[in-house]
């Protein structure tokens, strides 16, 4: 009896010894993994599988890239399924949105044991390295996404936060609708919980941009910072260590990530007024102005050309010059506001009491103004306008030619009609 | 008996607490949902179907039926659903609708097979939800639905032509490998069927009665294919018998802008104390009205054409009633007649009252021309020049015309904008 027994504690130390050859094949370990976390993260449940897998294994394998094509390819295809993908447009080629399907389990109980918040942490940041480990346009999207909502700046990505580039907004009013809690309650909780490791103590984005790994280390580095007794301290420093980072990153995908691009072009027809001020130039001091409007003005966009015409007239006691303008140019928008460099001829001319002169004139603008959209379509544009007009006049007193200048300030409105492009073929 | 009353309250009440606490609110749940629908239209291969469906299959019962009511959540709603159609020019005078109807029946999606049921209820929601926000794609989709196409009475041909354009079928067919019309024979038995079951021509009738009845149509359809649907409760909840009226309501009280000009002809009948006036036609040129929700206002110069033209400046105020592609104003009104004699005027105050009938034709997304027939009654306080004295004069106008409106609900200018020709983008690369 004895003997048996010693028998079989040798048996058992015999395959223990067997079983913990030293070490684990990281394709097989990453294999695995990925499996467990499918099933996880399918049925919401057996997340204590996950990590208690990633601690009893994950020290024993010596974390590197998996040098084995078909094993790569095989994991590639199964860590697809453990992120959602969209994209800005249907017309954007490959997904250039991407939310990880993060657990939240932290406070609930699974086979006696509660989870912590740590326990939270920890499972999300393994979800999100195995994604990254053997998707590369994951970690570009990801990266993309994150440094998007940090610099916040606006973007296309509609961000207004930080946390919408990691919690996918469905996804969180489905949880908040079940649990009966507000959503921006419930993204509180998370952020407290595990996400704001993502988000909090992140480097500087110029470094934070360099490659496409660095997002994926910062919620390690803070998490170790925060729990350095955690028993995933070493878990985490074996599966972020240095040599496979920068292999990673070594091997990162390269292009930028495209975009919707918004299709501004439009077509944009004005009607409108200016008034404002000339200032007669030297030589002609003869002539008179108080004020002066440019009644109509008519302005034609398509695209980025302006074709623009415009009746200036010159009061002082009455009318006493004016002038007719076509102008052409080129025009520079920036949202609602717009900026047409112009230039053109027209004739000027003056109105003496019995008497009229005529003088071929040029001109060259410079016109600012904003769209006030008050429907789909049409929009009052108010607008600024520098305009310098030049022409050889013949001076009355002396009979002589020369060329002189006006210089006028104008402000005004256009009644703007303005068409998309694509709405017209 | 007291003790009894007295529980049966108490229990009436803690389910009235608790099936209030259960609710969801109807912005947060649309949001959800059209979010969801946007989101798998939007990318190619989306496996999110099933996400959405079973959230509404556990928890669709708690939803209300309404409209979102908060304005600015209600119009990026609106905006969304208009991402989720395309529009085409039709052999109607009306544009043809389009949804983007998804196929996943049969695929895996987070490791459960979709089924014919799935697939059902999913375009199922997909029109409701654009209807729902869209009263313009529910007025299509009702016009669409209700004619045969070419007099065909086969249920595969009127799948192919009413429910997809002819390249999205093409597309479709081509990634299942399979030809356009082996797709429409195939859809014909699963989940497009129940567009168009029971089109006896009794039964048509009141089906397009509303614009929204083919909705509840295809809903009861669905249910009496799958009378133990796991959708059920949902779907009782989500689109209730009574909705399909309250979406009428609503789109009553949508304010929409219409403006308009136009003349017309006709002729008049003058009480006695008129006969000196001339008149061999009259016209009302030129006419204009504005219409803003329902109140009208209009403009009218009606002249007594003869030898010596006598004119008449009105305007009227008003109230306007919808009936689908007819409409009435009901309108009153004070103006100025000045009746022109062979060698003397007068000007005259007037009074009147006038109904006007109009039928809307389109031409255009917003344009109409719309044939009208309108009749005025003008008590003239009239200056009669021949015998020096005041007395009041009755002119009847009959009138037959011609308007040239725009007519423009606000939110559709809006999200027209936005929705820039229905190009599929995703709900957070919509403009605000």
């Amino acid at each position: 009896m004895n003997m048996y027994r010693i028998f079989t504690f040798v048996l058992c130390l015999f395959s223990i010894g067997l079983a913990q050859p030293a070490e684990i094949d990281v394709c097989d370990f990453d294999d695995s993994l990925a499996i467990l976390l499918i099933r996880s993260v399918q049925s919401h449940t057996s997340h204590s599988e996950v990590l208690d897998y990633v601690l009893q294994n994950s020290l024993s394998v010596n974390h590197e890239m998996c040098k084995d094509e078909y094993k790569v390819q095989a994991i590639s295809a199964k860590v697809t399924r453990l992120f959602n993908t969209s994209k800005t447009a249907k017309n954007v080629k490959v997904y250039d949105i991407a939310y990880t399907k993060y657990e939240h389990f932290s406070g609930k109980e699974e086979n006696g044991k509660t989870f912590s918040d740590e326990d939270n942490a920890a499972y999300n940041i393994v979800l999100d390295y195995i994604i990254a480990k053997y998707d590369k346009h994951f970690a570009n999207v990801k990266r993309n996404m994150l440094s998007e909502a940090l610099s916040g700046k606006k973007s296309i990505y509609g961000f207004n936060s930080k946390l919408d580039a990691l919690l996918d907004e469905l996804q969180t009013s489905k949880i908040s609708m079940i649990e009966g809690i507000s959503s921006s309650e419930l993204r509180s909780q998370w952020e407290s919980s595990w996400a704001g490791l993502w988000i909090t103590d992140v480097p500087p984005l110029k470094k934070y941009n360099e490659n496409n790994y660095e997002w994926l280390q910062t919620p390690s580095r803070n998490f170790i910072t925060k729990y350095p007794e955690s028993p995933y301290t070493p878990v985490l420093r074996a599966l972020f260590n240095d040599t496979l980072m920068q292999a990673l990153a070594n091997n990162e995908e390269k292009h930028e990530i495209q975009l919707y691009k918004e299709d501004n072009r439009h077509l944009a027809f004005g009607l409108g007024f200016l008034v404002g001020k000339p200032l007669l130039g030297d030589g002609l001091e003869a002539e008179k102005a108080k004020f002066s409007a440019a009644i109509p003005q008519g302005r034609l966009q398509i695209l980025r050309f302006v074709a623009q015409v415009q009746c200036d007239m010159y009061f002082h006691d009455g009318l006493t010059a004016v002038g007719l303008n076509g102008l052409l140019g080129y025009n520079l928008e920036f949202g609602d506001y717009g900026l047409d460099l112009l230039t053109g001829i027209g004739i000027e001319q003056f109105l003496e009491d019995k008497d009229s002169t005529v003088y071929k004139a040029y001109s060259f603008g410079l016109q600012g103004y904003k769209r006030i959209f008050f429907t789909g379509f049409g929009a009052i544009a108010p607008r600024v306008q520098w305009t310098l007009k030049t022409f050889k006049y013949k001076s009355p007193e002396t009979g002589r030619r020369r060329r002189v200048y006006i210089n006028q300030f104008y402000i005004g409105a256009t009644l703007d009609i303005v068409v998309p492009f694509s709405e017209i073929h | 008996m007291n003790r009894l009353s007295f529980i049966f309250l108490l229990i009436l009440s803690t389910c009235g607490l608790i099936c209030h606490a259960e609710e969801i609110d109807a912005c947060v749940f649309d949001q959800y949902v059209l979010g969801m629908l946007n989101e798998n239209a939007v990318s190619d291969n989306s496996t999110r179907h099933l996400e959405l469906l079973d959230f509404i299959a556990e928890h669709g019962h708690k939803a209300k039926a309404e409209i979102c009511a908060d304005k600015e959540q209600r119009e990026k709603l609106n905006r969304i659903a208009y991402t989720l159609y395309d529009e085409k020019k039709g052999d109607t005078e009306f544009n043809n609708v389009y949804p983007k109807y998804a196929f996943f029946a049969g695929q895996e999606e987070d490791g459960k097979i979709a089924t014919n049921e799935d697939n059902a209820m999913y375009n199922l929601l997909l029109d409701y939800m654009i209807a729902k926000y869209d009263n313009q794609y529910a007025f299509q989709k009702k016009e669409m639905l209700k004619k045969h196409p070419d007099g065909s009475k086969i249920l595969a041909s009127s799948i192919a032509q009413k429910l997809f354009t002819a390249e999205r079928l093409m597309n479709i067919a081509t990634s299942l490998a399979k030809s356009a019309s082996e797709l429409a024979i195939d859809l014909s038995t699963s989940w497009a069927e129940l567009w168009f079951q029971d089109e006896s021509p009794l039964g048509r009738h009141e089906k397009f009665d509303y614009d929204y009845s083919w909705v509840m149509n295809v809903r009861d359809n669905f249910l009496q294919k799958y009378p133990n649907s796991r959708y059920k409760t949902a779907i009782m909840a989500i689109m209730d018998d009574n909705i399909s009226n309250q979406f009428t309501q609503y789109d009553r009280d949508d304010s929409y802008f219409s403006f308009g000009f136009g003349f017309s002809l006709g002729k008049s009948l003058k009480s006695s104390s008129l006969k000196k006036v001339d008149e061999s036609f009259t016209a009302g040129f030129p006419e204009a009205r504005l219409q803003i929700h329902n109140f009208v206002i209009q403009f009218q110069n009606d002249l007594f054409i003869a030898k010596k033209t006598s004119s008449s400046f009105d305007l009227f105020l008003g109230y306007s009633f919808d009936f689908g592609k007819f409409r009435a104003d009901v309108m009153g009104g004070i103006g100025l007649t000045s009746f022109c004699f062979e060698n003397d005027t007068t000007n005259n105050m007037s009074y009147f009252g006038s109904a006007q009938i109009v039928k809307k034709l389109p031409v255009g997304d917003i344009l109409y021309l719309s044939p009208k027939f309108q009749w005025v009654v003008k008590g003239v306080r009239f200056d009669d020049p021949f015998s020096n004295r005041k007395r009041w004069g009755v002119i009847n106008h009959f009138l037959f015309g011609i308007i040239f409106e725009a007519h423009v609900p606000l939110s559709k200018l809006n999200t027209k904008d936005s929705g820039k020709n229905h190009d599929l983008i995703r709900r957070t690369s919509i403009r605000k």
